[in-house]
């Protein structure tokens, strides 16, 4: 056997002597999971899948999206005219309404025109 | 190096570390003992090929004791290939637990073709391939054996001039350092004795690239070791 050869030898016999002993537990550990996952019934199972579960998700978003649709024919809900009723209209906050215009100087009275009175 | 299983897989199909009988009969000189020997070997081999099948169709029956048998039979190996994978014995010993779920529901799909310890093995080195590209694996950082799970069983009729446990040390450092493909390529071959054909179906590769890979990866050892072992 040449150095080359026996060194070879010797790196090849070095690796082998270096393993891992196996761990007990591991197996204690995949037989509980085995368990675990076969007491899910099937039809849980079956839609526990992920697939199952991404087309409920689309689905439940269509349906909400489709609730807001029909919910709205003139493109308008109910609470959205209530709120516009309050911000424009004033008789939903029990305030007068003017008809005759006086509304427009509303804010300015006729003894405050300016004007120096001797 | 000849194409033939050493130590570490004798001990896995014959369960006698290093021992091979018709090399031991042969060196005898006795020509019936060789006859015997062989006899007695293809016969063992034959009730080893009956006993897998049969742990085989187990395995296809959901049979958790089949499982168990699977771990006594190949989980030294799976841990084996694992830690020295990822230098983590937590996470050696987390891909074993997942490579025997994936044996126990994939086992419908195992043909049989090639042998059981080649898929397991197969199995645990995806995994660990898995493990490898998801973490950015930095050499050297954990080489130590004890951390990585692994342990050191010093070499009867050592002739090497220095210190078998000090080189041992230096040769794990520069395994764990080489490129994953080529540590795989090392430990499949060195440390678990498969042959060169159960390497390429362990990796799903064609054999003059796995017999390249673990060239690659001799070359890049004896460089890092170079003077040492002398």
């Amino acid at each position: 056997m040449t150095p080359d050869e026996l060194r070879e030898e010797r790196l090849a016999r070095l690796i082998a002597a270096t393993r891992a002993e196996a761990n007990p537990a591991v197996l204690a550990r995949a037989r509980a999971r085995i368990a675990a996952n076969e007491t899910v019934p099937g039809v849980a199972a079956w839609l526990g899948r992920p697939a199952v579960l991404a087309g409920a998700g689309v689905l439940f978003v269509l349906c909400v999206a489709g609730t807001f649709v029909v919910g709205q024919p003139d493109g308008t809900t109910a609470g959205e005219t209530s709120l516009l009723s309050t911000i424009v209209g004033e008789e939903d906050l029990g305030l007068p309404i003017d008809t005759n215009g006086a509304g427009a100087s509303s804010g300015a009275a006729a003894g405050d025109s300016g004007e120096v009175t001797p | 190096m000849a194409d033939a299983p050493r130590g570490p897989k004798a001990r896995f199909t014959a369960g006698r570390p290093g021992h091979d009988p018709r090399r031991a009969a042969a060196r005898s000189g006795n020509p019936g003992a060789v006859r015997s020997s062989i006899s007695l070997e293809r016969r063992a081999r034959t009730l080893a090929d009956s006993d897998e099948s049969q742990l085989i169709a187990r395995l296809r029956a959901h049979d958790l004791e089949a499982l168990g048998e699977v771990f006594r039979r190949y989980g030294e190996p799976m841990t084996t290939l694992a830690a020295s994978m990822l230098r983590n014995r937590t996470e050696a010993d987390d891909v074993v637990e997942d490579a025997l779920l994936r044996i126990h529901r994939g086992a419908h799909t195992f043909r049989g073709e090639r042998g059981l310890r080649t898929w397991v093995l197969r199995i645990t080195a995806n995994l660990c391939r898995d493990r490898l590209r998801r973490r950015k694996f930095v050499a050297g950082s954990v080489d130590d054996l004890p951390q990585a799970g692994l342990s050191f069983n010093p070499v009867a009729d050592w002739d090497g001039a220095m210190d078998q446990r000090v080189l041992a040390a230096a040769l794990e450092r520069a395994i764990a350092a080489l490129p994953a493909d080529q540590r795989e390529a090392i430990v499949l071959r060195h440390r678990l004795g498969l042959s060169h054909a159960e390497m390429a179906e362990t990796l799903g590769l064609p054999e003059g690239t796995v017999k390249s890979r673990l060239s690659r990866a001799l070359a890049a050892l004896r460089e890092s070791l170079e003077g040492l072992d002398r």
